[in-house]
This record gives C-alpha cells, sequence and structure tokens, in this order.
C-alpha cells in the first residue's frame, strides 16, 4: 500500500514536472543568405529585405533566409538548410515603423506594420513548406557598451505545414500544432545606427541580420514577463509537485 | 614606350592611393552557430563553428563577396573570457576576451581566377551583455580588435583594413535577459551576426583624398600639354 502511495506520489509528481518542461519547445536560428540584405530608406520610415542575389552564391537566388540550427543544441538534420523567401510581396513594398519613442539607457523603439498579407514561409528541403501570417511587430535600438543593438520582433500566426510523409519536419510540426511563434531578427551597423539616424535624411542603409523563430510555448529570454496562460499553468504544475512532496511528508511523519 | 609605362603606372599608384582612403565596412552572418561553452567558474569560451556553405570559413558578408573565419590562438580554439565585472554606470556588464587570434577574410571577386585572403591578428577584447537585467536591453557582443596584416589583392577596402587595422562587433542572437555569468555556466548555442569596420579619420581623409586628386589633375594636365607638343 505504502508502495502504491509513493509511486503515485512520484507519478504526480513527474507529470507536473513534464508539464512545465513541455513549455519549451522549439527556437530556429536564422541567417541571412549571401546577397540578402535588410535595407532601411532613410526619410521614408521604411525598411526592406531585399533577396540574396550575390553572383556568389546562386543556390540562394530569390531568397531572403536560412535557418542555421535549432538552438536548442539537439538540431536535426532535416532542420539544417530549411530556407525560404520570408514573404512574397516584402522586398518590393516597404514595412513602416511609426513614431519612435524614446527612453533612457539610449533606447529607442517604434511599432511596425508589416505590408497587408505578408507571410513567412520556410521550405523544409522535403517539398513542405511551413507558412504563417505576420501582423504586428516592434523595432528597437539601443545603445549597448560594445554597440547599438538593433531588433525586430514579429508576431506569427496562423501557421500551417504541408510537411507529410517520413521525411516530414518534427519542429515544423510542433510549430504547426501551436500555430503561433514570435521571431526575433538582430542587425548591426559599424559604426552603429539608432533609430532616429535609419529614419532621418536621405538614402539607403544595409546590413546583414540573424535571428530566431520561437515557438510560442518557449518563454523569451526578454522581457521576462510570463503570459498569464503559462503562469496559471506553471503554477498549477508546480502546486501539484507541492502537494505530492507534502502527501509524502505527512505520511512519513504518521 | 619606357616614359609610357612610368606615366601608366604612377596612375595607377595615384589611383590605389585614392582607393585606400575608403576604409571598409561589412556587415556578415555566420553560416553556423556561435558555441559559448563553460569554461570554470565565471569563465566560458567562444567557438565559431564552420557551416554548410562556405567551410572552412564562418560567416559570409551581406553583399557575399568576403567569406571570413575568426579563430583563436587558445587551446581549444575559442575566444576565453572571464572577470565579469558590472560594467560601468550599472549598464549591463563586461568581461575580459583573454586569448587573441587570427582573422582570415577571403576576397572572392577574382574567383576562380585567384582569391586574395586577409590574414589579421584578433587581439583580446571584450565581451559585453547581462542586457535585459540593468535599464539596458539587447544581445550580449563580443568586441574584436583587428591589428594591421597582410593582403596582397586589390580590393581597396581590404587594403585599407590591412594597413590600418579596425575593430569587430558580432551579436549574439537571444541572449538578452542573459547575465554573462549565465552564459558562462550554462553554455548556448546560437546564430550571429555582425559588422567590421575600418573607420576613415575624417579630416586626413579628406586632405590626403584631395592631395592624391591633386596630383592626378596635375599628371593629366601635364600629360595633355606633353601630347599637344608632339603633335606641333
Amino acid at each position: 500500500m505504502k508502495m502504491k502511495k509513493q509511486m503515485w506520489a512520484v507519478f504526480a509528481g513527474g507529470a507536473a514536472l513534464w508539464a512545465v518542461a513541455a513549455q519549451g519547445s522549439v527556437v530556429l536560428n536564422l541567417a541571412s543568405v549571401p546577397g540578402s540584405e535588410m535595407q532601411f530608406n532613410a526619410g521614408s520610415s521604411t525598411f526592406q529585405f531585399n533577396v540574396g542575389n550575390s553572383p556568389f552564391f546562386p543556390q540562394y537566388s530569390g531568397d531572403q533566409w536560412k535557418v542555421v540550427s535549432e538552438g536548442t543544441g539537439n538540431a536535426s538534420v532535416d532542420d539544417i538548410g530549411a530556407f525560404g523567401p520570408m514573404a512574397t510581396t516584402a522586398h518590393t513594398i516597404g514595412w513602416q515603423f511609426g513614431a519612435i519613442s524614446l527612453f533612457g539607457g539610449g533606447l529607442e523603439t517604434a511599432p511596425v506594420t508589416s505590408p497587408s498579407g505578408t507571410q513567412i514561409s520556410i521550405s523544409d528541403g522535403n517539398n513542405g513548406t511551413l507558412q504563417g501570417a505576420l501582423n504586428w511587430g516592434t523595432i528597437q535600438t539601443v545603445q549597448g557598451n560594445g554597440a547599438i543593438n538593433a531588433s525586430l520582433v514579429l508576431n506569427i500566426t496562423g501557421i500551417t505545414y504541408t510537411g507529410s510523409g517520413p521525411l516530414n519536419n518534427s519542429d515544423f510540426i510542433t510549430l504547426k500544432n501551436d500555430t503561433q511563434a514570435s521571431m526575433v531578427l538582430s542587425f548591426s551597423f559599424a559604426p552603429g545606427k539608432s533609430l532616429t539616424d535609419l529614419s532621418t535624411g536621405t538614402g539607403t542603409y544595409t546590413t546583414s541580420y540573424s535571428g530566431s523563430l520561437t515557438d510560442a510555448n518557449v518563454p523569451p529570454p526578454h522581457p521576462p514577463v510570463p503570459e498569464a496562460g503559462t503562469t496559471i499553468a506553471g503554477g498549477v504544475a508546480l502546486g501539484l509537485v507541492a502537494l505530492a512532496l507534502g502527501f509524502q511528508r505527512r505520511k512519513a511523519l504518521l | 614606350m619606357q616614359k609610357a609605362f612610368i606615366k601608366i603606372l604612377s596612375i595607377g599608384s595615384v589611383l590605389s592611393a585614392l582607393a585606400a582612403q575608403g576604409g571598409i565596412s561589412i556587415s556578415f552572418s555566420g553560416d553556423a552557430n556561435v558555441v559559448i561553452s563553460p569554461a570554470g567558474p565565471g569563465a566560458g569560451e567562444i567557438h565559431f563553428l564552420t557551416g554548410p556553405d562556405v567551410t572552412p570559413y564562418q560567416w559570409y558578408s551581406s553583399d557575399g563577396a568576403y567569406l571570413g573565419s575568426m579563430t583563436s590562438t587558445g587551446p581549444n580554439g575559442g575566444f576565453l573570457f572571464n572577470n565579469i565585472q558590472p560594467a560601468p554606470g550599472g549598464n549591463g556588464e563586461v568581461a575580459t576576451i583573454t586569448t587573441s587570434g587570427t582573422i582570415s577574410i577571403l576576397d572572392q571577386q577574382l574567383l576562380p581566377l585567384v582569391g586574395h585572403v586577409l590574414s589579421a591578428t584578433l587581439d583580446w577584447h571584450q565581451l559585453y551583455g547581462g542586457y535585459g537585467y540593468t535599464a539596458t536591453t539587447g544581445n550580449a557582443t563580443v568586441s574584436l580588435d583587428v591589428q594591421p596584416g597582410s593582403y596582397s589583392g586589390f580590393d581597396p577596402g581590404l587594403t585599407y583594413l590591412a594597413a590600418h587595422g579596425g575593430y569587430i562587433t558580432v551579436q549574439l542572437q537571444g541572449t538578452s535577459g542573459l547575465t554573462l555569468e549565465q552564459l558562462a555556466a550554462n553554455g548556448l548555442s546560437t546564430s550571429y551576426g555582425g559588422a567590421l569596420v575600418s573607420p576613415v579619420p575624417e579630416t586626413s581623409t579628406t586632405l590626403a583624398g584631395l592631395g592624391a586628386l591633386g596630383l592626378l589633375v596635375l599628371m593629366v594636365v601635364r600629360s595633355r600639354k606633353s601630347n599637344s607638343a608632339q603633335v606641333q
């Protein structure tokens, strides 16, 4: 009897810990392909993602970025080399950013509106394609000690994946099941440029970019503000662990 | 014939002097991940991995014209960092990179005929981070100094970099909100992008540029005079 209750306690604790662990999932690390640049059109407060056109890398002609690896350290072979155009219209229509808000520490942020109907599209290399809608975002630059850090955060919803069969991509399936994700692109200029610099004057500024696409179930490293649903799920799971341990302890005392 | 040859050489050297005034600014993306491995208490090691497209190089410039790699002279081939301290003004953290290394940049523009490689020493410098726990947000940034090095090609920007040196900043993706202690203790594998720059001091550039232009104009005028004299 005692053995059975101990097993129950272990099972309950294990299930609760699994629930906490299951909140972490897929992270895809990205890098712009050779010839693809993020281009800021000064004066109009717009930017665009030019497609790859490098004569040295014809294999990436027409693409914008590739999946370098998964960020969790357990990259599977079928992910590497996945690539695709980020959006069908993004390279011809500028993404608009709004009024710049200035904060302490040299932080500048602005809301971003993507071109209407913009979609993210990633090929899995096996005739399968992951797609999702890009709705809104935020762009920011900040004066760090090493350089001006610049990033663009995008929200992806309505994820679909057409892959099937034994060669389908398990990470893409996870993303499809969660239906939403977030994408952070980082870029830098040398010498550094603030958002104000990038939106004033004339001409264009171009640079490479890298980033990550993160499953909606992975808590973002920053800012460390968990969503309400995550907090409740985590709280329930931790409560279960506490309950199981308390039950064990009480039994031992008796 | 000899005079014409000397003239061509002179014009060539003036033109290359003009080109060398340009400085260089390259933005690049990693072809594979950068890996941070724990290296003892409060210390870590940064490795830039080679990837599928540009091996044995590690990154490519945004236009695809340059390929680069950064390797350390340390025992494991990585850049060691330690001595993590609060950054001045409470603006994140800073760690010292204690190993020097080498940077190689392949200029692909004359390939497949010939590829010229710039080679230079990377001096130890600093790793900035810890953003997100302070007033500042942003990714951890590796900062490395490029010393003057060697280059025998024709690219004016690389010629300038080899002559004057410069610096590199590399942003480590997804590190905002992580302290440098966490990075050192837990390690991380992530994508990266960065920029390499060899800035031109504005005053000296203008003066040198004007001087070189003046010399070129003088040579053209003299050459025209000489030609018209020969015709007469």
